[in-house]
């Protein structure tokens, strides 16, 4: 079909000025010759066809590429942390070097392939917010999120305050006398919210998507004590008289003030503490640990296992207001569907023994994050309505 | 034509674009104004005998200087002329230019870096199975192969920009290329004619098509 004589022909600039009709000179002389050479004529033009949607391939998967970068470096920028990283698109080609092995061995690529996120009826996801809702002892629901800046729900012991940096912060402040001690107020903050709330004593909890804090209208007694669902960030304000606990269903961290990371959702088989600054001690059953700065205990069935040397900034990233991954595609799409409140669907399992790491801000839509996930890796993603399909 | 659709964009059709992206933030205008200048800006480099590299570093340089700095480009009134003088800034790291460098610029006055009109139908029209097909062919070439195939086939440069700006001989560049269409016409073979031979006949429908319409 090609054979070598034609192959020639890619070095002569006439012929490819006919093949892209760059010059009127060279399209007639090669039209004329082929009108001459008609037995020729199919072969050319099967030829000239490849070269054509050849340069197209490689000026998509070039310009693809380059926009890829492009969107890391912009990713980047917006991330106000420490600048100490790397570009992200360096981190990602060492990742990435390390997934194109494994995909090398597939032939074809499935239709639509070439893009990273396919959106089925145009319809990105918008990013989470400032979310909350106020459950009050009695079960009366309060919806948080319309109240405005320096609005006070004062019979409820709660002031909105909107900080300098936009940032809006829940005061939550003793109700006078009239309050019994023994009353718990809640704070749910839904899938896709995320919330700072000031407690009382003066303690600070940022609040992830699709979690719960349970406190008392007043702090009072030898403890103060508090039950968390999800994920919480606490920086616990010092009161060596009257320790700190926070509870959930499978463990107790006890703390005079500290600063220090819980993630415990149900839907994750490992209850993780992880402590930045002073001391806690976490326990459950029989089993306890004490954590130093920089360890994290995981909690796997009634057995506590503590880890050294945590990249603290990974633990509290989603409390500075972006991603940062280092794990597992399951691990990362679990957060991405608590923030974008989608529901992942897996039409090919990911290689569990895999990491994937990148940063992004959480503000972006879902398509941007994604695209960072799928850049030069052999994931694909298809967002369809409330569902993310992972796909090849 | 075609339902009178502007297959051939030009940077002055992208105005539109740009007003969205500055004014609003969008960002398939942002993707579209990137996918359009990228090529037209790589050619530039290219022809000034910039590494392909710096050229791309440039080129994103540029469009992050714009997006973080959108709010602040309301007064632009031709960014086709700002984003080519910006560029041009970075890529020869100067702040003015001589009048002989300001001609130089009006020469590459939009019409340069587009493949043919047929060429873009066939583009157009190629999104789906043949592309994917031609994309599992092309992911098997060597960076250095898509780069040049880009460089040669897509952008149109000559041979002797070509080698000047990768920093190769003019005879590598004709290798390279060579060996990238006969590497492909290798897989072509080992995989046997069935799915070519449905992509050829798809594409000769295409540009009947397009010679109909034309």
């Amino acid at each position: 079909m090609l054979d070598k004589d034609i192959l020639q022909l890619v070095n002569q600039e006439s012929f490819l000025n006919y093949c892209f009709k760059r010059n009127s000179d060279d399209v007639k002389y090669w039209e004329e010759w082929l009108q001459k050479n008609p037995e020729h004529s199919k072969q050319i033009e099967d030829f000239r066809k490849i070269l054509i949607v050849m340069g197209q391939e490689s000026r998509k998967k070039i310009s693809d590429a380059n926009f890829a970068e492009l969107q890391g470096k912009i990713a980047q920028s917006k991330v106000d942390i420490k600048p100490k990283s790397y570009p992200l698109w360096k981190k990602w080609s060492i990742a990435a070097a390390a997934v194109l092995l494994i995909a090398a061995g597939g032939l074809f690529i499935s239709q639509n392939a070439n893009e990273v996120v396919e959106i089925v009826n145009a319809k990105d996801i918008s990013p989470g917010g400032n979310n909350a809702i106020l459950i009050l002892a009695n079960g009366q629901k309060v919806d948080l999120t319309g109240v405005a800046n320096g609005g006070v729900v004062s019979q409820f012991g709660i002031k909105v305050v909107k900080k300098a940096d936009g940032q809006i912060v829940y005061e939550i402040s003793d109700v006078d006398g009239k309050a019994a001690s023994d009353q718990y107020n809640t704070i749910e903050t839904p899938i896709g919210g995320q919330y700072q709330v000031n407690l009382s004593d003066g303690t600070k909890v940022w609040l992830n998507s699709g979690s719960s804090l349970r406190y008392p209208v007043k702090f009072v007694g030898d403890y103060r004590n508090v039950e968390l669902k999800g994920e919480g960030y606490f920086e616990v304000a010092t009161n060596k008289a009257m320790p700190f606990k926070v509870k959930n269903a499978r463990q107790t961290v006890e703390v005079l003030g500290t600063h220090f990371n819980i993630a415990a959702y149900t839907d994750e088989p490992v209850v993780k503490t992880t402590l930045l600054e002073g001391v806690v001690k976490v326990s459950a059953g029989k089993a306890n640990a004490l954590l130093k700065p920089g360890q994290q205990s995981k909690l796997d069935g009634a057995k506590i296992n503590v880890i050294d040397h945590v990249d603290l900034e990974d633990v509290v990233a989603w409390k500075n207001g972006y991603f940062k991954f280092n794990e597992s595609l399951e691990s990362i799409m679990g957060k991405i569907s608590r923030w974008y409140g989608v529901e992942v669907v897996y039409q090919t399992m990911p290689d569990p023994g895999l990491t994937y790491s990148g940063k992004i801000s959480r503000s972006r839509n879902i398509s941007a994050v994604l695209k960072i996930i799928g850049f030069n890796s052999d994931v694909r993603f298809k967002i369809d309505g409330k569902k993310v399909y992972v796909i090849k | 034509m075609l339902g009178n659709k502007k297959i051939v964009k030009k940077g002055k059709d992208l105005m539109v674009d740009w007003e969205s992206f500055i004014q609003n933030g969008d960002q398939s205008s942002f993707y579209d104004l990137y996918s359009h200048y990228h090529d037209y800006l790589t050619y530039i480099g290219i022809k000034k005998g910039v590494s392909p590299e710096k050229t791309k570093d440039c080129v994103n340089d540029l469009f992050l200087y714009i997006y973080e700095n959108r709010q602040k480009l309301g007064h632009i009134l031709n960014h086709h002329n700002y984003l080519i003088t910006c560029f041009l800034r970075k890529l020869l790291r100067k702040e003015h230019f001589s009048a002989e460098e300001s001609l130089d610029l009006l020469d590459f006055e939009d019409t340069l870096t587009h493949p043919s009109v047929e060429a873009l139908y066939i583009q157009q029209y190629t999104n789906t199975s043949v592309s994917s097909l031609l994309k599992s062919y092309i992911n098997r070439l060597s960076e250095s192969q898509t780069r040049l195939i880009y460089q040669k086939f897509y952008l149109g440069l000559s041979y002797e920009e070509i080698s000047e700006s990768n920093q190769i001989t003019v005879k590598t560049a004709y290798n390279t290329i060579y060996n990238a269409v006969e590497r492909l016409k290798k897989i072509i073979e080992e995989e046997g004619v069935g799915p070519l031979s449905v992509l050829l006949s798809l594409l000769s429908l295409l540009i009947l098509f397009f010679l109909k319409n034309s």
